[in-house]
């Protein structure tokens, strides 16, 4: 090791790299879901050996012989590396490997149940978020709905007027007025962008759905519980069976 | 609408909004409300119950039940109907009560009846298809009926999707059905493509806009398909007039005990609304709303594909003119994709549920149907 190196400032450029994700381009992308935290491991490691080596070969003078000063910089190392988002492990390369590697240490301390819940959970959160957003789209449309409504409406007063035509009471005004917003209600809802609004909404429902049933067969899973895929799939099994023990009964002659 | 009057002498006002106009109005409705909640406040859960005809259960299966409703005639027509009504809903509809009873039309006509009940589907439900119904439940019910009667082909009488099911039905088991009637029953589930009647067809519309995957999610997400979201789904074909009847439609009403209680026992009706099985609904969006494999005889339950054209015996289809819920274009597709030549089409007057509970078409169906049967026995 040459003594001009200065370890402290290439280990620190070393420990930045990590910091960073590895660049994604750099490797190509594995086609295996588990394979990916490796190769971000592998991707994060390469880059930063690159950074270590650059900066032991920079030539800054460090007593790189003297273990006591050794031991005083990697004192100094002890930062802990930190990444914000709300998944910082999944978005860190380095650490999702770690976590691919070491997993069955969270089960191990009675960790796990809740970081699996808590990414259903955030799974759950996206597809409320999306949801709501539909939604939004659907408040959106009975405003525009509203306002047709009230502009048929006009139409149809005016066109009274000029017949010189009046309501018998308020009852049929509010009738005139339920008319003229039923049929701007359903000229909204059949147009092509009302039936793909109700897709959508459709879609996001569904999407939340499956993210609910998701969290809750990972609960089950963590307490031993049978899951309602599992118990579905004793149904579809029974079902068969009785499928089956139906057509036999059919086909047997009557005793 | 409008209820447009008469122009007025005087100064034109397109409403009166003098003080004592709207005072009196004001009084009148106070009046009906007051008098309707005295009426409600009353009423007990005996006094709107549903499906009073009497009759029997004569045979049960998982949720479903067959019941034999007691003859009004000494001696009713040998060959007995079967009535099949849709999963949506209750089978109640058809007796909602005594008064616009359309099973109790059909029994003082002097038929045999028989209704099946599908029931409640429960959790483990989920996965019987199409083919379990129509191979298995209605033709155990239909069995049941032969073996009963003695009949060795009966009447079968599908209303809606449980038409679908007749239909299937009489394709695949010709030998055991004398007579089809098919009730606002979709058919040609696209052809209302194009069509921009205000109102109708939402189902065929909303699948349109979906794909086979949509389904799928849907299916997979829930299993069986929540009652209360096919009632949602009902609703939803007409916003405003499902507000309006709780609303302005309720008070023109609420004072008549009759109507209130008749009004009542509808809502009841619709409150029952069954989760839909799975594999049915899945099957039933896929193949038929989105592929409209029926019409095509492309639709297979099981191994079998069902074919019209071995519906070889007498069909009598009735739609109703203002069905919004199935458009009679959907329903009349049936005539010549069948293999019988004695094929009849009825009109009656009113939707898809008022076909069983309107007074209009009340006062033709159940003479229709009887007299097109006895012609056929």
């Amino acid at each position: 090791m040459t003594p001009q190196a200065n370890p402290f400032a290439a280990w620190l450029e070393f420990m930045a790299r990590l910091q960073q994700p590895g660049d994604p381009a750099a490797s190509a992308a594995p086609q295996l879901p588990f394979a990916t935290p490796i190769a971000g491991f592998l991707e994060t490691y390469r880059s930063s050996l690159e950074a270590f080596t650059g900066s032991l070969q920079s030539g800054v003078n460090v007593r790189w012989t003297d273990p006591a000063a050794v031991l005083d910089w990697m004192k100094t190392l002890a930062a802990p590396v930190s990444v914000g988002g709300t998944d910082p492990i999944a978005r860190h390369p380095l650490l999702a490997g770690l976590r691919h590697v070491y997993a069955g240490a969270a089960d191990a301390v009675g960790w796990g149940a809740y970081t699996k819940l808590a990414e259903a959970l955030a799974e759950v959160g996206r597809a409320q978020s999306a949801a709501s957003e539909s939604q939004a789209k659907v408040w959106q449309a009975i405003g525009e709905i509203w306002t047709n409504a009230q502009n048929r409406f006009g139409h149809t007063l005016r066109g009274m007027v000029e017949r010189r035509e009046s309501f018998a009471d308020v009852q049929g005004f509010l009738r005139g007025w339920t008319a003229a917003l039923d049929e701007a209600t359903h000229q909204s809802m059949q147009s092509d962008a009302g039936l793909a609004l109700t897709a959508e909404v459709s879609r996001a429902a569904t999407s939340l759905r499956i993210a609910q049933n998701r969290a809750v067969e990972v609960f089950s899973e963590l307490y031993n519980i049978p899951t309602r895929a599992e118990v579905d799939e004793a149904y579809r099994l029974i079902h068969e069976l009785r499928k089956e023990l139906r057509a036999l009964k059919k086909a047997a002659p009557e005793s | 609408m409008t209820e447009p009057q008469a122009p007025q002498a005087g100064a034109y006002r397109l409403l009166d909004t003098s003080a004592q106009a709207l005072a009196a109005q004001l009084a009148d409705a106070q009046q009906k409300i007051a008098r309707g909640a005295t009426l409600l406040a009353g009423l007990k859960e005996s006094d709107i119950e549903i499906s009073l005809t009497p009759k029997e259960e004569v045979w049960r299966c998982d949720s479903v039940v067959l019941y034999r409703y007691r003859p009004e005639v000494e001696r009713p027509l040998a060959v007995p109907v079967l009535v099949a009504y849709a999963l949506v809903g209750r089978y109640q509809m058809v007796d909602l009560e005594l008064e616009r009873s359309f099973v109790r039309k059909l029994l003082g006509q002097g038929l045999d009846v028989y209704v099946i009940d599908w029931g409640l589907p429960k959790r483990y439900q989920r996965w019987h298809g199409i083919d379990d119904y129509v191979n298995g439940y209605l033709d155990d019910c239909v069995d049941v009926v032969r073996k009963r009667s003695g009949a060795p082909a009966i009447n079968l009488l599908g209303i809606c999707q449980g038409g679908v099911f007749s239909l299937c039905y009489a394709a695949l088991h010709p030998q055991k059905i004398r007579n089809l009637i098919v009730t606002v029953t979709p058919v040609d589930f696209h052809a209302d493509a194009g069509s921009t009647e205000r109102g109708s067809g939402y189902v065929n519309r909303w699948t349109r806009a979906w794909d086979e995957k949509d389904v799928d999610r849907m299916i997979d997400a829930w299993g069986n398909y929540p009652g209360s979201m096919v009632g949602f789904s009902f609703l939803l074909m007409n916003p405003v007039y499902n507000i309006a009847k709780y609303s302005s439609d309720l008070v023109g009403i609420v004072g008549d005990e009759q109507k209130l209680k008749g009004f009542l026992r509808m809502e009841r009706w619709i409150a029952d609304r069954p989760d839909h099985p799975g594999e049915v609904l899945r099957q039933w969006l896929r193949d038929l709303y989105i592929g409209n494999r029926l019409v095509k005889n492309e639709l297979k339950l099981g191994e079998q594909r069902v074919d019209l054209r071995n519906i070889t015996m007498p069909v009598l289809n009735i739609y109703a003119s203002e069905d919004v819920v199935v458009p009679p274009a959907c329903t009349r597709a049936l005539q010549g994709r069948c293999g019988t030549s004695d094929y009849t089409e009825i009109e009656v007057p009113g939707g898809h549920i008022g076909t069983f509970v309107g007074n209009k078409a009340q006062k033709i169906l159940g003479p229709a149907i009887t007299e097109w049967l006895k012609a056929r026995l």
